[in-house]
């Protein structure tokens, strides 16, 4: 078998010399780090050659995720980390083990996560897992994790032998370490599983669980899909409904809504027994949802029975059942919308 | 209406959103700079319905088939035919060995006919080696052929929206269009 026909191994090449401005600058240094597209054109006449190299590329990244508007920066982290998809790995390890501004080591970080995406080696992470763990600085442990967003850092965490987890990170004493865990498996159940993976529905609710932080903890059980969760999440889903704090009570009984069809029984009993007895209007409206999405137009005997237990949440059950009478809409999204249109 | 129903009903939303399908962007599969565009709406450009990417760089069993999404997403392979490099066969409903990445509820984008090899199993990676470029199941010589789907539908304004057509580029680099999943 052929490889494919990167060339761009080497660690220095020649590219247009520094030209005054930023952008230009960091465009030249981080174009010299792209493969060559089918659609180039014959040779470009240099008007003189410089040497490319990792440090000036580091030092131009340095300054414009330090000078550069938001949407600059987030351009700088994406083209870095097409970049580093064919950057030699001991460069990014070196680059990563030595960085210590937080915004750097960020991007630095991705660009190593896409590479070890890339090349399906995801002991290339393990020296940001380490300094997830172990940096002495929060704000690097957290850039750290950031690096690690929207990729399949879950399956890389277990492939590195589990010496680092999310529920460990969850108990960092940093709110900023926390946050980002937080972030990267909401990101990650969304954006590269689209809900579908149990491993990673399941290790953040074992996060969320962990987390001394009530409020971060129910935004992971409201964000991070539910729908491929096993017995005993549903099971420990259940016993945060017992929870002191309403928004966490709130968030399980809508995670409770997304368990699969086999878990429904369960956590359909769990939901009306919490809106019979709760007191916070809050929560019962989250159980009525809850009780809606885990039967969609079967759920409405079930509204129907609640009639009466809080009778100032009547009308949010009506709203309920005028939507879920009407049989042609299927999906959740848009049937959640119809209600929040008829009724918020 | 309160702050705090509304933060409740902004979480409400939340969950709803989660769901929605959105534009990703896809590249060639084969890294070799030869590889073309065959066939897009029609087969060949001019013979009957396809409304689906058909890239070949005229090998077979020699350059990787790669995913083709930006992006790490989940791939989930499914196997289990010979390899083969003129294809014509019913394996797995005539698509051979294939990826599918499934997105939001409807919504899906495949990669069909690769010829296994060791890189070959559901994966979750950014544009990495998924088998070799093959013609497993219902094929005409090897080649990646890629659709995008709503309710098993195939969508065509993916690719027409990023120009791609017969003869267009599919190296590795080259972006042949905006799946939505």
């Amino acid at each position: 078998m052929r490889r494919h026909p990167f060339s761009l191994g080497s660690k220095t090449m020649t590219h247009l010399p520094r030209i005054p401005g930023l952008r230009a600058a960091l465009l030249a240094t981080a174009t010299c780090l792209l493969p060559v597209t089918a659609g180039a054109q014959g040779p470009v006449t240099l008007p003189m050659h410089a040497t490319c190299s990792f440090s000036n590329m580091l030092r131009d990244l340095r300054q414009g995720l330090r000078e550069g508007s938001p949407t600059y920066r987030r351009y700088l982290r994406e083209h870095f980390k097409e970049a580093a998809r064919v950057m030699p790995a001991e460069e990014l390890l070196a680059m990563v083990a030595q960085e210590r501004e937080p915004a750097v080591l960020e991007v630095l970080g991705a660009g190593l996560a896409t590479k070890a995406s890339f090349i399906e080696d995801p002991s290339l992470v393990q020296p940001l897992l380490q300094r997830a763990m172990s940096d002495g600085d929060p704000a690097l442990r957290a850039a750290a994790l950031k690096g690690l967003e929207r990729t399949g850092s879950v399956e890389m965490m277990e492939k590195n032998g589990g010496v680092v987890t999310y529920p460990q990170l969850m108990r960092d004493p940093s709110p900023e370490v926390r946050e980002a865990v937080a972030s990267n498996l909401i990101t990650e159940s969304a954006k590269v599983y689209f809900g579908h993976d149990q491993r990673v529905s399941e290790t953040a609710v074992a996060a969320a669980l962990a987390s001394p932080d009530p409020e971060l903890t129910a935004k992971l059980l409201r964000e991070v899909s539910m729908e491929k969760v096993g017995p005993e999440t549903v099971d420990k889903l259940r016993g945060q409904l017992r929870a002191q704090s309403p928004s966490l009570r709130a968030a399980a009984a809508t995670a409770l809504g997304g368990v699969p069809g086999a878990q429904s029984p369960q956590a359909r009993g769990s939901l009306v027994e919490l809106y019979r007895s709760e007191k916070d209007p809050a929560v019962r409206k989250a159980a009525l949802m809850g009780i809606a999405r885990l039967g969609f137009a079967g759920s409405r005997s079930t509204l129907e029975s609640l009639r009466g237990v809080a009778p100032g949440l009547d009308p949010e059950i009506d709203a309920w059942l005028t939507v879920l009478k009407r049989n042609n809409v299927q999906d959740w999204g848009l049937l959640l919308r119809e209600k929040e249109r008829i009724r918020k | 209406m309160n702050v705090k129903n509304m933060m409740y009903a902004a979480a409400a939303l939340v969950v709803g959103v989660a769901n929605v399908a959105v534009a990703h962007t896809a590249v060639g599969p084969i890294c070799d700079t030869v590889a073309r565009v065959g066939s897009t709406t029609y087969y060949s450009c001019s013979g009957s319905g396809h409304t689906a990417l058909d890239m070949s760089n005229q090998s077979c069993s020699e350059w990787n088939h790669r995913g083709m999404i930006q992006g790490s997403v989940y791939y989930a392979y499914y196997g289990g035919c010979a390899s083969n490099c003129s294809g014509g066969t019913t394996c797995n409903a005539g698509a051979g060995n294939y990826y599918k990445v499934t997105g939001a509820p409807g919504w899906d984008f495949a990669q069909l006919h690769l010829n296994s090899n060791a890189s070959s199993g559901s994966k979750t990676c950014d544009r990495c080696a998924l088998g070799l470029v093959g013609s497993t199941g219902n094929s005409t010589g090897a080649h990646v052929h890629a659709h995008n789907r709503k309710d098993t539908v195939r969508q065509s304004a993916w690719y027409v929206n990023a120009g791609t057509t017969c003869g267009s580029s599919a190296y590795c680099s080259n972006v042949v269009g905006y799946p939505t999943f």
